[in-house]
């Protein structure tokens, strides 16, 4: 049974592990960073930590129509915040990013649980999304959530 | 720490026995009780992992003093360094890293032979004692692989060399006490042999269990007569003692088979029970147990005759476990009388004539020791550095609050006196914190005698280090990123400025080289000097070597400063060591110092007199926390640049700027007292465009409005940085850049600023990088000056030869060359009609002379070709757009350009000339570049 906090970008709905994330902000004031990769939005001053900020659409290669209007960051917890949280509950497959990361989506939608029986893995005609970020698919009853592996999206190419 | 330990060690006696247990293997994370680590456990750990190693450090420098002093060292030295090992041995002995506590032991050994006057110091002694620290050292790193160093070199050093001074002293150990005390021979073998490793382990667990008021006994079973009378095999006779106490060693090992009649089996067990119950228990005649050591720790006489010499020395191993055993660290109640157990007691004093002493100097000194350990406590670095954030950023809280309120402060009486209150204790907290990370440079001053010595020896040299100002203090970052620079400076002096001995005597120099390290604060800064008295820069060689190598121009050899000479030296890939010693002379090293001592806000100076010596002086900042910073509006955004890094701000107002900036092959300069000054755009190299105001073209540049620009120091060259705006002087906190953006080299790091933005943190080194900037030992001046006069294509010129086919030579100005690449033929593609290059992972795309010009392209039988990249323009980001194809490289030649018109016509031809009587195109290979560019885009 896992939780996920399921977001939309572009049109494309994802989820991402509840014990993954610190919390949910409005967009904030961001500082671009120059010569930075193009999936960075920039650096945003969260009470005193710095977090980076990733454009998910522009990371997951999502195709958007308009100028997407993001409106969420997501804060995902750092290792050390995971840490504390993982002795608690046990968990080994959960990965995340040394640096405080905030990933800017579209939209917020609800907290899911999904079965670990309804996860399917990837379908291969799952295009448009860069396949080696997704660890799989939870099949809800309205829609496809796609979920977010971290482990490749956290490493610095 | 032994309380909690005994638990485990009370279980464990009969675990350790089993010697495979104890396989490197096993040992993570588990202890030699077989259970994993409690945390209590892994604190203890730590803390001797700790100890050891400050124990090792505190042992070099005693060492060199003995070395030093030699047979006239003071025992005082000579017993430190011994209870130094001993600690260490201890500790290792209770944690079951077998090859620590062994190879401590070793060194014990020696040590001990040294305080006994029974081997005199020497410096293959030290040199020997020397390399165990190292090999301590490196165990303690990686303690819980310790058993798996290597240590066989340094043992068989140690050995030798007291094997060596033995024979030397036999006459001295033939003394009665050898005969009355045979066991003394036994330790003093020159094989140090296992035996004594391991009767120390059991001596751990002996004192362990008398410490738990049990006795411990030797039971002599004999296989013939006493065994059947029990009814037992000698196994079950075992077990059943085992049950009734703890084993400390049995012998014949359990599990060898053996003809119980013709053996004598022996046990030594510890139990709380008396003798009598024992024999009860295990039907065993009373003859057969033997007390060694009651509770209250007294020998009982009755011995009954030892079997294979094991108990003497175990006796006098026991004794000889218990000399410099601190009271406080491994035992709650230390049995002193314990010494007058064994009955050899005489044996002992006189084989330790000091061991009283001994006993109460450990004990006094420790007791100081204990009470200095009262006023310090250990902190976690971690812990301090997050004191430190904080205590920096209410620094900046409160110069925002100071500004806010400035005005308020009149309006209601009281407020001013509060705001001076913050102020006051913030000033005093932000001072305090900054202490707790202060070190004193003596920590790191103290490595390097022995650095100097070991490399001195090493060359044949004789060098003598000597520090001062060791109380000057310096945040410990900066010290740590201080070791590497110094150590290679160092080592500089040894290798190359100080002479040999000969050497110096024909130039009437004592024999002996000085080295001087020397600290002190000079106005808000910290210097540190290496001082020689060796032979100084000889300024011929280092410029003979720069021509050599391509670093100087020939004609700047003659003019060059004496700056200019300092700069040579640190340029990567500069050595004047005629033999890549394994030392030094690799040339990696001085460019890499500067870059560092710069990279800590820090500037570098050389020195020199020939013949005299050389002196090179670093001067640092005292905090890297908190930096004072000029923040700048450039390309639509605020930046940070550190104070350190300002050399000057120049205004230069609209209608001047035809006069001072000038342009020189498209790239801007500024004219400042007689010198020009490259510039940088900072949206150029941000790669920012279509940002606030107009993007300047280069030649628009100069006529629109004020300029501002920063003078900014890169080591001791200059250059300018052109903004848009100048705001305030602000102290900012420096934050790391983020791991996503770290690879950016124009930021140094992050900040906020008071309003709360994040600003980026520029690096002047890491935009003149990326600017292209290329900063020679020639002045810039000097270099665009002679470029102006070559304008008209005369006069000498450097030119790079190369050939495009079999059939034609060209040659391009190197000026115009940002870089030659040798390239696969394999990575030459095609797509979409084009031709491409893999280049640095990107499809670069490629020019083909044949393409645009009537000549012959690159042979189909070439495997390895050249691509030439065109520098597009200095003073921009010079992003590669393009690469000419080209065969071979053939020479980088300075010509005296003599241009004819060309042979043909085409993009990007200037002309051609004859070089050894070979026709020869000049080539424009930015034009050349350009309009293969447009063509492109053209088709496209």
């Amino acid at each position: 049974m896992k939780q996920l906090v399921s977001f939309r970008v572009g049109r494309q709905v994802f989820g991402v592990e509840i014990l993954l994330v610190r919390e949910i902000d409005v967009c904030l004031d961001c500082t671009p960073v120059q010569l930075a990769p193009p999936y960075i939005v920039g650096l945003a001053n969260l009470r005193g930590q710095i977090v980076t900020l990733f454009d998910l659409g522009k990371r997951l290669a999502i195709k958007r129509e308009a100028e997407a209007t993001a409106s969420h960051d997501i804060m995902l917890r750092s290792t050390t915040e995971l840490s504390l949280v993982r002795t608690r509950v046990h968990r080994d497959d959960l990965f995340t990013s040394a640096d405080p990361i905030g990933l800017r989506v579209d939209g917020i939608g609800d907290i899911v649980e999904v079965d670990d029986s309804a996860i399917e893995p990837v379908p291969a005609n799952v295009t448009g999304v860069e396949r080696e970020f997704l660890s799989g698919v939870a099949l809800l009853p309205a829609e496809l959530l796609l979920i977010l592996d971290l482990r490749q999206l956290l490493i610095a190419r | 720490m032994l309380n909690e330990f005994s638990g485990g060690l009370k279980g464990a006696t009969t675990k350790c026995l089993d010697r495979t247990a104890l396989s490197p293997a096993r040992m993570e994370p588990y202890c030699c009780s077989g259970y994993p680590m409690t945390e209590d456990e892994l604190e203890i750990l730590e803390e001797f992992i700790q100890e050891s190693r400050e124990h090792l450090t505190a042992i070099e420098p005693d060492l060199l003093e003995m070395e030093r002093q030699g047979t006239g060292t003071a025992s005082e030295i000579v017993n430190r360094v011994f209870r130094a090992i001993h600690s260490i041995k201890g500790g290792a002995a209770f944690l079951a890293f077998e090859s620590l506590k062994g190879f401590s032991h070793v060194m014990e050994n020696v040590l001990m032979l040294i305080r006994d006057g029974k081997l005199s110091i020497a410096p293959e002694v030290i040199d020997a004692l020397l390399r165990g620290v190292d090999v301590l050292r490196r165990m303690v790193e990686d303690v819980r692989d310790s058993n798996a160093v290597d240590c066989t070199e340094e043992r068989l050093l140690l050995e030798a060399v007291v094997e060596k001074r033995q024979g030397e002293q036999q006459a001295k150990l033939d003394s009665p006490a050898i005969a009355v005390c045979p066991a003394v021979s036994v330790e003093r073998a020159p094989t140090i042999s296992q035996m004594d490793a391991e009767n120390s382990g059991r001596d751990a667990m002996r004192l362990a269990h008398r410490a738990h008021g049990k006795k411990i006994y030797r039971i002599a079973v004999r296989g013939d007569v006493d065994l059947p009378a029990t009814g037992m095999t000698a196994e079950s006779l075992g077990a059943a003692l085992a049950s009734i106490g703890q084993i400390i060693e049995c012998s014949p090992a359990p599990g060898t088979s053996v003809n119980a009649a013709a053996r004598v089996f022996e046990w030594e067990i510890a139990t709380v029970l008396e003798r009598q119950l024992l024999a009860v228990a295990t039907g065993l005649p009373e003859r057969c147990f033997s007390l060694l050591v009651d509770d209250a720790g007294h020998a009982d006489g009755k011995d009954t005759s030892p079997s294979k010499g094991v108990r003497p020395v175990e006796a006098n191993a026991v004794a000889r476990g218990l000399p410099g055993v601190e009271p406080n660290s491994l035992y709650a109640n230390p049995p002193l009388p314990v010494v007058s157990v064994t009955p050899k007691r005489d044996a002992v004093s006189l084989v330790a004539p000091s061991v009283p002493q001994e006993r109460t100097a450990p004990a006094s000194g420790h007791r100081e020791q204990a009470n200095e350990a009262n006023d310090t406590l250990r902190v976690r670095v971690e812990l301090l550095n997050r004191l430190m954030d904080s205590a920096s950023e209410l620094v900046l809280g409160r110069n925002q609050l100071l500004r806010a309120l400035k005005e308020q402060g009149d309006k209601s009486p009281g407020l001013g006196i509060i705001l001076q209150h913050i102020d006051r204790v913030t000033t005093d907290l932000q001072e305090g914190i900054m202490q707790t990370r202060m070190q004193q440079i003596g920590s790191l001053f103290g490595r390097f005698a022995r650095v100097a010595r070991d490399l001195g020896r090493q060359l044949g040299k004789d060098v003598e280090l000597r520090a001062e100002g060791n109380h000057v203090e310096l945040d410990k970052s900066i010290i740590e990123a201080l070791a590497g620079p110094l150590t290679h400076i160092v080592r500089n002096a040894v290798d190359h400025a100080i002479e040999t001995p000969e050497e110096r005597r024909k130039r009437r120099k004592p024999e002996v080289g000085r080295i001087l390290l020397s600290a002190s604060h000079e106005s808000g800064q910290v210097k540190i000097v290496v001082e020689d008295d060796g032979r100084g820069i000889d300024r011929a060689k280092v410029l003979r070597k720069a021509l050599e190598k391509g670093l100087i121009a020939p004609g700047a050899s003659e003019k060059a400063t004496d700056r200019d000479i300092v700069n040579l030296l640190m340029m990567p890939g500069f050595s004047t060591a005629d033999q890549v010693s394994d030392v030094s002379g690799r040339g990696v090293g001085m460019d890499v110092v500067r870059n560092n001592v710069e990279a800590l806000g820090g500037q570098i100076e050389i020195d020199s007199e020939a013949g005299m010596g050389t002196s090179v002086q670093l001067r640092l900042p005292l905090t890297l926390a908190i930096i004072p910073s000029l923040i700048i509006g450039a390309a639509g955004a605020r930046f940070a640049v550190p104070q350190a890094s300002i050399v000057e701000l120049v205004w230069v107002k609209s209608d001047d700027t035809n006069d001072r900036i000038k342009l020189l092959h498209g790239s801007p300069m500024l004219r400042l007292r007689e010198r020009l000054v490259p510039l940088v755009e900072v949206r150029d190299v941000l790669g920012v465009t279509g940002s606030a105001g107009p993007s300047r073209s280069a030649s628009e540049m100069g006529t629109t409005k004020d300029q501002y620009i920063l003078l900014l120091r890169t080591g001791t060259d200059h250059y300018g940085l052109v903004v848009d705006d100048l705001f305030e002087s602000e102290e900012i906190v420096v934050k790391p850049l983020p791991l996503f953006l770290k690879g950016i080299e124009c930021f140094a790091g992050t900040t906020i600023l008071g309003d709360g933005s994040v600003t980026m943190i520029l690096d002047p080194s890491g935009i003149a990088i990326r600017a292209g900037l290329r900063f020679g030992a020639t002045n810039p001046a000097e270099e665009s000056g002679e470029a102006a006069t070559r304008a008209d294509g005369s006069g000498k010129r450097s030119v790079i030869l190369f050939a495009g086919s079999p059939a034609e030579q060209y040659i391009v100005p190197q000026e115009q060359v940002l870089r030659l690449e040798r390239v696969d033929r394999a990575s030459l593609q095609r797509a979409g009609g084009k031709d491409y290059v893999c280049y640095r992972g990107v499809g670069l795309p490629l020019v083909r002379l044949e393409q645009f010009l009537p000549v012959g392209g690159v042979p189909d039988f070439a495997e390895e070709v050249f691509l030439l990249i065109p520098r597009m323009g200095s003073g921009r980001a010079a992003e590669p757009t393009a690469g000419i194809l080209v065969w071979r490289i053939l020479d980088a030649v300075d010509i005296e350009l003599n241009l004819q018109p060309a042979l043909f016509d085409g993009p990007g031809v200037r002309g051609s000339t004859l070089l050894e009587g070979v026709l020869t195109t000049m080539i424009d290979p930015l034009a050349l570049v350009e309009f293969a560019q447009s063509r492109r885009e053209r088709a496209a």
